[in-house]
């Protein structure tokens, strides 16, 4: 069974994950390249400028792989009414554990992609001595990232259902909205408080929070 | 005999408009169960319902000795199921659907799904975005029999089928149920494709089930009746009166459900005269039955 | 105050009549005498205007406000009437938590740089359009030379208590000897160091500008002392510097617009890499200590810590270098002190992007707990 609900989530979104492979896989060596020669190279505080933002993409990437992982599933069954699925000899959360273990389980092209492409980018530019590299270390983080930024969006998909991404776009702007009125009242800032619990150690996107770099001291 | 489903008070609401009220339902084991109705009159939804796809309000539903819910999954597993609507994934190809499917069924037989496969005449590589209308029913019906089900449920499997794919999905119907014995709900409401294949009928209207019996009770219980000087006061009627209307002169058309010949003897006792009983085919009786259940005897125009 | 007010309006006219009347004109040819008269009346004006500012200070010191409260050593004055209830309690609170953080750098000596001087404090309250305001705390320490710090709505016990403990640090660079507090940064820290000040510290010392920070951060005691500028140094461009930290130097430096022979010499310097471009304009410029006033404050903080609680005490009683005195808050040798700091600067290497197992197992639970979630609500 797994092996088929693997097989039809690759189906579905292997345009996007070959997308993040092959970016994954060319982009951080480009950005060094292209980075070493725009900034001064033989500065170490640029060097790390460059790969400050290097680590950006794998951040982005890492929220583009998840999102593009969550969505597509729940997409394509919602809009054959969820037939399939519910006509199958499989309990619904049976179902829906294998669909999650399935897009989790392609996660690791990606995360071999950013592993292969960084070492190919740190072995080909010079490394200051007081710095070292660390391709397995950025593809562990993004491994852990793109899974908790799936397993989020997988949650809300199927529990928000057909309504999840106006229950996002709706929820985002309300946000905003509170952020910025409580701010101007002067009250104390709750949605700040929350964000700091939701993106600081232990919460869940803290894993975002940190420094994504493939050259560090 | 036992039964393959059993429905009891079985209640669902959709919206404002639309609900399932209080059906109870059976259907015995190794019968063809043609569940008729109109559009809209509740069978797909009656049909998610027993298969568990939709939670009831309130009630009780046995599935081949499952109860629904709790235990949907063990029956679905022998159950093949074609839905109204296509329900496969588009970006698949016939062969990899077939393999998909194949994985969740314990009883999967791989050579019956091939053979019947060729049979009609579907390729492997094509996916299921490009089948045409009819290959894609021949594709949901191969999935519904590869399986060996004891109960098969279609809804409104040849809907919208040209007549000649329509003949080739019910003879692959017809030759697995008489080759294994197998149950089949068949929801429809083309009557006459009906008449030819089910033993047994329910008739569905406005989320009710207006009346369930034997295809020969349906196709021969219900009877117009010419009536002259017929009685003002009906008093205790041996039979259903469906509807009542004036012809021609002093002269009535009764429908009545559940006519026996003993039963002139009602007339002659009310001094009227019984001038012809006339045979309705099953369209008739369904449309009699659908007009009766929307408007009571009394209530019609022609009834004074 | 409204003495006050009119004095400074007055002063600070005089104080742009000076900058006008005194700015240098480019291009113009004037003799070395004439230079040295407008000099000398540069710093006579600037002795008045100093004066006056003292002055002023003390004048605001008489006109004090009539309320006031005490919080263990530390005095608050204020206007009731201005600074309201909410506040006042919230600063009682701040206060004690403040003078407890304080109390493990400071130490004994902590009573006495609390009792130096009152903190004034005064609220105001900017209006924005119609429904709007925003709330300000000001906190200032009275005769601190205008010594003050903000702290901006919404008013929390968190930030009074930073307000109060960077005025704490301030009090208590009053007393430090004079060399200390110029290497330091002109301030003690009242509080002590974070991690990630340890970590900034790490990340300054390995991607420093001048090779002697980096062969520092590979173990070299006294590569950290040079630094750090704790030991004399002759040639500082030569001693700190790589003909490549030169150009990064100049790279870092804007120059005037208009001076086209300065604008050749950095094109050469940078494009050509003509090191001796580069080591002309650098050294046409003040070179800069390789590590930041951040790196060098966390010895200082360490210095604190290693020295308990009299290790302020000893700061204002030791005399010498600054690496002396340092060590002798500490208690330590000055090459101990260097030594530590060097490991506690390592050892705050940033972190590896790579997750801890402890982390990879709270995300894998995230994540975990999240699918199960999904599972929950049939569609």
């Amino acid at each position: 069974m797994f092996k088929q609900v693997l097989y039809t989530q690759w189906k579905w979104s292997r345009a996007e994950l070959m997308f993040c492979v092959v970016g994954a896989f060319i982009v951080p060596t480009l950005i060094l390249r292209v980075g070493y020669e725009v900034v001064d190279g033989y500065s170490i505080t640029n060097v790390l400028g460059v790969v400050g933002f290097a680590g950006m993409f794998f951040g982005s990437l890492s929220l583009f792989t998840a999102f593009a992982l969550a969505w597509r599933p729940y997409i394509v069954d919602m809009s054959l009414r969820h037939v399939g699925p519910l006509s199958l000899p499989v309990p619904w959360p049976e179902f829906v554990r294998l669909r999650f273990l399935a897009g989790a389980t392609l996660v690791l092209l990606p995360t071999f992609a950013v592993w292969i492409g960084g070492v190919i980018a740190t072995t080909t530019s010079a490394i200051p001595l007081t710095l070292h590299a660390y391709p397995g270390g950025v593809a562990l983080r993004f491994l852990t990232a793109t899974l908790v930024a799936y397993a989020a969006g997988f949650m809300l998909q199927y529990v928000a259902g057909k309504h999840a991404v106006r229950v996002a776009v709706i929820s985002f702007f309300v946000v905003l909205l509170l952020a910025l009125a409580a701010s101007m009242l002067g009250f104390e800032n709750v949605i700040g408080k929350v964000w700091n619990v939701i993106t600081t150690w232990p919460g869940p996107f803290s894993i975002f929070n940190a420094r994504w770099m493939l050259i560090d001291v | 005999m036992s039964d393959a489903i059993i429905v009891r008070n079985l209640s669902y609401r959709a919206g404002k408009e639309f609900a399932i009220r209080d059906l109870a339902m059976t259907v015995p084991s190794g019968c063809v169960y043609g569940f008729l109705g109109p559009n809209g009159s509740g069978k797909t939804t009656s049909l998610r319902l027993m298969l568990g796809m939709l939670p009831a309000d309130y009630g009780t539903i046995n599935l081949l000795g499952h109860d629904v819910p709790a235990g949907v999954h063990k029956a679905l597993a022998k159950i093949g199921y074609v839905p109204e609507r296509l329900h496969l994934y588009p970006q698949l190809t016939v062969d990899e659907t077939i393999r998909y499917h194949a994985a969740f069924y314990p009883d999967w037989d791989s050579a019956r799904a091939e053979q019947l496969r060729r049979e009609f005449a579907l390729r492997a590589e094509q996916t299921v975005d490009r089948l045409s209308k009819g290959e894609a029913g021949k594709l949901m019906m191969l999935l519904a029999l590869a399986h060996n089900p004891d109960l098969l449920v279609l809804d409104e499997p040849t809907d919208g089928l040209d007549p000649v794919v329509r003949r080739d999905v019910l003879a692959a119907l017809l030759e697995y149920v008489s080759s294994r014995g197998a149950t089949v709900l068949i929801s429809s409401h083309l009557i006459h494709e009906q008449e030819r294949i089910c033993d047994h009928v329910g008739i569905m209207d406005d989320g009710r089930l207006l009346a369930e019996m034997p295809m020969a009770a349906f196709r021969g219980g219900i009877k117009r009746l010419r009536v002259s000087k017929a009685p003002v006061e009906r008093g205790a009627l041996p039979f259903t009166l469906l509807s009542r209307g004036v012809s021609a002169g002093r002269e009535e058309e009764w429908v009545v459900r559940g006519w026996q010949p003993a039963m002139k003897e009602y007339f002659v006792a009310a001094e009227s005269e019984l001038r012809e009983v006339i045979d309705l085919d099953l369209e008739e009786s369904f449309v009699e039955l659908l007009r009766s259940a929307r408007t009571p005897v009394g209530m019609t125009g022609e009834d004074n | 105050m409204c003495e006050f007010a009119r004095r400074s309006r007055r002063l600070l006219f005089c104080a742009t009549l000076t900058a006008v009347a005194f700015a240098p004109r480019a291009g113009s040819a004037q003799s070395v005498d004439r230079l040295r008269e407008r000099l000398l009346a540069s710093s006579r004006r600037a002795e008045w205007l100093k004066d006056s500012l003292a002055e002023l200070h003390q004048m605001r010191s008489h006109e004090m406000p009539a309320d006031s409260i005490m919080v263990g050593d530390l005095k608050f004055r204020f206007l009731r009437s201005n600074v309201g209830d909410d506040v006042t309690a919230e600063l009682r609170v701040a206060g004690k938590r403040a003078l407890a953080v304080a109390d493990s750098v400071l130490g004994d000596e902590l009573p006495r740089v609390a009792r130096e001087t009152p903190i004034l404090v005064t609220r105001s309250n900017s209006r924005y359009g119609e429904i709007l305001r925003v709330n300000m705390v000001n906190l200032e320490i009275a005769n601190g030379g205008g010594r003050s710090t903000l702290v901006r709505a919404p008013i929390t016990q968190g930030k009074l208590e930073e307000a109060i403990l960077d005025l704490l640090g301030t009090m208590a660079t009053s007393r430090v000897p004079s060399s200390v507090v110029g290497w330091g940064g002109e301030w003690v820290p009242a509080r002590p160091t974070n991690p990630e000040q340890w970590e900034d510290a790490a990340i300054d010392m390995a991607s420093s500008k001048a090779s002697i920070a980096r062969t520092c951060y590979v173990g070299s005691v006294p590569a950290c002392e040079s630094a750090l500028a704790l030991v004399v140094v002759h040639d500082p461009l030569n001693e700190w510097y790589t003909p490549d930290g030169w150009r990064i130097l100049v790279a870092t430096w804007m120059p005037p617009k208009d001076a086209d022979s300065v604008l050749a010499e950095r094109m050469k310097c940078l494009d050509q890499k003509v090191n001796a471009s580069c080591e002309r304009l650098a050294r046409s410029r003040s070179i800069p200590i390789p590590l930041t006033f951040g790196t060098r404050s966390t010895l200082m903080s360490l210095a604190f810590q290693r020295g308990g609680r009299d290790a302020y005490s000893r700061m204002l009683r030791a005399q010498g270098t600054t690496l002396q005195v340092l060590a002798a808050t500490a208690g330590i040798t000055p090459d101990s002190l260097i030594r530590e700091w060097h490991a506690r600067v390592i050892a705050s290497s940033p972190k590896s992007a790579s997750p801890s197992p402890l982390e990879a197992t709270v995300f894998i639970a995230w994540a975990l707990l999240f699918g199960s979630l999904a599972a929950r609500r049939r569609p």
